[in-house]
């Protein structure tokens, strides 16, 4: 479905740093920076995330409502992508990462901002039972 | 490896103009979406979902500056169907579909805003190279 999502961010710098950290707890991924707009690529199969400057050069800003959703193996992936992101200038929110039970299965979440305020989530569907 | 996105959720004001618009753009894409409450879902959890809810802080909802939400097409034509679909429902146009080639990649794509005003994209990698 997604062929990329664009953040903005205010130091795109600060934001490589974490979302390295990110990417690494979750088995790594390919990085460039787009020399010609100040921004950094990360990719992973057929998908990009690429976090730079806003194209109008006006502040980076959040959206309300908005959540970016990435892909945990496990639980334990799950946590080591959160300690990273903490450790890494995000902070944390909706309460502290597990799972959480939705009818007869159950969703294991966790969440961030990023430097910049971007609401991120890491999910992980856990088999029934 | 994991895939890299599970989801995006983006925040409406007006479920059902908001819905309305995503029911048009995902349907240019051949994915059907569901409705539960005031929010919206297409796609499915292996491969992708896509989700339009009220924020949950109770405040309105509003469009980043920086972000786009990426979405792929199978080829130009599901490019110019998304583009049309989403202006005919409460879009506004962000960019026409045409060439629009990166370092990595030849791409055809255009660009949307939705009703809320978050900013869109949909490419393919499947283009058509002239004769």
């Amino acid at each position: 479905m997604f062929s990329h999502v664009h953040l903005g961010s205010n130091d795109v710098e600060r934001a490589k740093r974490f979302y390295d950290a990110i990417m690494d707890a979750l088995g790594g991924a390919e990085s460039w920076k787009d020399q010609d707009r100040n921004r950094w690529f990360w990719q992973r199969d057929d998908a990009f995330l690429i976090v730079g400057e806003p194209l109008d050069k006006d502040q980076a800003q959040p959206g309300n409502g908005v959540t970016i959703g990435f892909d945990v193996e496990s639980p334990e992936q799950g946590d080591a992508w959160h300690a990273a992101g903490l450790a890494a200038g995000g902070t944390t929110l909706e309460g502290a990462p597990g799972i959480r039970r939705r009818g007869e299965g159950g969703i294991y979440l966790a969440y961030l901002r990023d430097p910049d305020g971007n609401k991120l989530c890491a999910l992980k569907l856990m088999p029934e039972g | 490896m994991s895939a890299m996105f599970t989801h995006v959720v983006l925040g409406c004001n007006d479920p059902e103009q908001s819905a309305a618009f995503y029911d048009a753009i995902f349907a240019a894409l051949g994915i059907v979406g569901q409705r539960h409450e005031a929010s919206a879902y297409y796609g499915t959890p292996g491969g992708g979902m896509f989700m339009i809810n009220p924020p949950r802080d109770g405040q309105p909802a509003t469009h980043a500056n920086g972000g786009t939400i990426g979405l792929a097409a199978g080829d130009e034509g599901a490019v110019n169907a998304w583009h049309a679909a989403g202006l005919a429902h409460g879009g506004t146009d962000e960019g026409a579909p045409g060439r629009r080639d990166q370092p990595y990649a030849k791409l055809y794509g255009a660009y949307l805003r939705d009703p809320v005003g978050n900013k869109l994209s949909c490419f393919t990698t499947n283009v058509e190279e002239a004769a």
